[in-house]
């Protein structure tokens, strides 16, 4: 028994000491990993119950959150960027937007009424009982489906074991346009036949995109985006496509309307000067039109082409931004600069919201002081 | 041995490694086999930081105890204001809800008892000082900082032994200054740790304490490690990943009492860990659940002089206090 000690201690010793060079290994790097990283498989520690009272229990399915968003964010809660999603000050300026927005809302008055953005609005409402993140009381279902705002969560999208089409392991990430069978899925995306709790079962595929390794998003450093996004959007947003409404998808060329040309073109409300070497704008980003994860470049300042195509990320961010709706911008503000929520005289504004809110842009300085909607970066409307 | 340049000090990780491997051993040996703890240490339940409505419902929140004057000092990132706290565990006085101090990051208090505040400002960072009623009196400017600290972004900011330090988690720099913020020594975590490039970006520093004798704490969840960074930059580190006692999931804050114990937060296990000084683990507690005594994901630890442990947890539990009591070891 004391040789056992020994050899046990021996073994912690040289773990504690040559442990110090280490290669970083996160607990799901690009797939499933350890069960242990999030569940409690006896729920049990220290041999004693994690149940202590009903309804304080772990997780239904023995997370060692309350619920699996509090699970994930025991990780991806923080700010600085990198895998955080969930920030204290809305300083995480990453392409799906920092869920900080979901606590946030901003008010003023607008001939005697006072108006608001209510945290709910600005984003998918993920219910993370540990965090304070609550269910959206407005939006009881999924706009354009049956998906149940209560069921919500990091895991309706992600699939945190990393299956890809029911497919066994895999031997890395698939964010990044390495290509092979055995990488996974883009952001570990549910891809078909994926049940993403509430009674859906996702029938289309995950988009092909690839994300970028570095902070903050800017046009030089974004996630590329190939294809089928909107489609995969319809897992649950089903009715959002269709007659009378906004294009969007695999087909929704840019090449109509000359939208790709006007892109390119346009700079800001009144320049239209701009070409196509360095048209991209990150808060109007757009699909390549092709299912070749290699071929996109997370750093291309190109602007579109005419099989590029629009999609649901093109005006709306997939966790959360500081306006209504997810937006990319304030979708009804006339101009930007100065009608955008929040602005530095909104009740509910703290710390840099303002800057943060169009990612680290002073829009006045960006575009000038009459910039109208970014629709027009595709209509040419102003 | 140790040079100056902390590019260089983990080339001699080798020289330290084989001799910690010795001292550790040497330690089995003399004790005659796996002794779990040369002094036994007892953790109690003492209360959570209130006000006169009862606990108050923090949610991961930052802490500095300011020894000198008995007062604990948290900082609510979220709500941006900053609440005082007595030896007895209530609620005192507050400040910085007015949006006066911008995005605030962390606080810490000089030994004079000026309140220092880490702030995130629309250009960068500030420090900026404060009287005892949180009003500000002044600035303090970083000054001769090396070029490798040209994009030091500090999230951290902790005052001891008449030194500032900061700390950059995501760039995993630390910088340590006069308190005029004239730059003395620095350290590159990413070089120290060996991180390879393709791997820097996620991996940072979550929790971070300057213990009595300005040896530097901090955990790195992804590496599922803690280390110790002595002052001259002589680097430990332990750690191995797992849900049974004594190992890590994320591991998040970390503190060390002046016997050497230190205490590492796991947000997973909802546990607070102890070890000696020579990396054993002593014991564990908390869990998850409701009781007083239960933790729910903690995460940032500081400690007072008087055998006071401080715990930040999440679901609105606030901020509990436990009493830490080690005996003498038996002879």
């Amino acid at each position: 028994m004391k040789a056992m000690k020994l050899s046990v201690f021996a073994m912690a010793a040289m773990l504690a000491i040559f442990g110090i060079s280490s290669t970083s290994h996160a607990l799901h790097d690009g797939g499933v990993a350890r069960c242990e990283a999030c569940h409690t498989m006896h729920n049990s520690q220290g041999n004693a119950g994690m149940t202590v009272i009903a309804g304080h229990e772990p997780g239904g399915r023995l997370t060692k959150g309350s619920d699996p968003s509090s699970t994930c964010l025991n990780c991806h809660q923080g700010g600085g960027n990198g895998y955080h999603v969930f920030s204290t000050d809305g300083s995480n300026l990453t392409p799906g937007g920092d869920f900080y927005w979901l606590t946030k809302t901003f008010s003023w008055v607008s001939r005697g009424t006072t108006q608001y953005s209510t945290g709910e609005s600005h984003g998918h409402s993920v219910v993370a009982a540990d965090f304070g993140l609550a269910a959206d009381a407005t939006l009881t279902t999924a706009p354009g489906g049956t998906y149940n705002a209560g069921s919500l969560g990091c895991t309706s999208c992600h699939d945190p074991h990393g299956n890809k089409n029911g497919a066994g392991a895999i031997e890395g990430s698939g964010s990044y346009g390495v290509a092979g069978p055995t990488r996974g899925n883009f952001r570990l995306l549910g891809d078909i036949g994926y049940q993403a709790g509430s009674s859906v079962t996702f029938t289309s595929q995950v988009p092909v995109a690839r994300s970028f390794s570095s902070n903050a998003e800017t046009n030089a450093n974004h996630a590329d985006y190939g294809q089928g996004m909107s489609e995969w959007c319809r897992n649950c947003h089903g009715n959002f496509s269709g007659s009378l409404r906004h294009p969007a998808g695999n087909d929704a060329h840019l090449s109509n309307d000359s939208i790709a040309d006007h892109y390119n073109a346009y700079v800001a409300s009144g320049n239209l000067t701009g070409t196509q070497a360095t048209a991209y704008l990150a808060l109007v980003p757009f699909e390549r039109g092709t299912a070749d994860a290699t071929t996109l470049s997370t750093t291309s300042t190109v602007g579109p082409n005419g099989t590029s195509n629009v999609m649901c990320l093109t005006c709306h961010r997939a966790h959360a931004s500081a306006f209504p709706d997810a937006g990319r911008w304030y979708f009804t503000a006339t101009f930007l600069s100065t009608q955008s929520h929040p602005l530095a005289t909104d009740t509910g504004v703290t710390g840099n919201d303002v800057l943060n809110s169009y990612y680290n842009r002073d829009m006045t300085a960006t575009f000038g002081a009459y910039q109208r909607s970014l629709c027009n970066k595709c209509h040419l409307q102003d | 041995m140790f040079t100056e340049n902390p590019r260089q000090l983990f080339s001699s990780a080798w020289v330290l490694t084989v001799a910690g491997l010795i001292i550790g051993l040497g330690v089995v040996f003399t004790a005659g086999g796996w002794n779990t703890a040369e002094a036994s240490i007892e953790v109690s339940y003492a209360y959570h930081l209130s006000n006169f409505s009862g606990t108050v419902p923090y949610n991961w929140v930052n802490l500095f105890v300011d020894e000198l004057r008995n007062e604990i000092y948290v900082l609510d990132p979220r709500a941006g204001d900053i609440r005082v706290f007595n030896e007895k565990g209530m609620e005192v006085f507050s400040f910085g809800d007015d949006g006066s101090l911008d995005s605030v990051m962390d606080i810490t208090v000089e030994k004079g008892g000026d309140i220092l505040v880490l702030s995130k400002t629309n250009t960068g960072f500030s420090i900026l000082r404060c009287n005892f009623r949180g009003e500000v009196t002044g600035k303090i400017l970083l000054g001769n900082l090396p070029d490798w600290l040209s994009n030091f972004s500090p999230t951290r900011l902790i005052c001891r032994n008449e030194r500032i330090f900061l700390l950059d988690t995501a760039a995993m720099k630390i910088a340590v200054t006069a308190m005029d913020g004239i730059f003395q020594n620095g350290f590159e975590l990413m070089a120290l740790l060996e991180i390879p490039p393709d791997k820097q970006i996620g991996t940072e520093v979550s929790g971070f304490y300057v213990d009595g004798n300005g040896n530097m704490l901090f955990t790195v969840p992804v590496l599922f490690s803690a280390y110790i960074l002595s002052p001259e930059g002589r680097l430990a580190g332990f750690g191995t990943p797992g849900s049974s006692p004594g190992r890590f999931g994320v591991v998040s804050g970390i503190a060390a009492d002046d016997q050497g114990n230190i205490f590492v937060a796991d947000r997973l296990r909802s546990v607070v860990m102890i070890f000696d000084r020579n990396f054993q683990f002593l014991k564990e507690f908390g869990y998850r659940g409701v009781l007083p005594s239960n933790l729910i994901s903690p995460s940032n630890l500081s400690l007072d002089g008087k055998g006071k442990l401080y715990v930040s947890q999440l679901k609105s539990r606030g901020i509990g206090v436990f009493k830490i009591q080690q005996a003498a070891p038996d002879l």
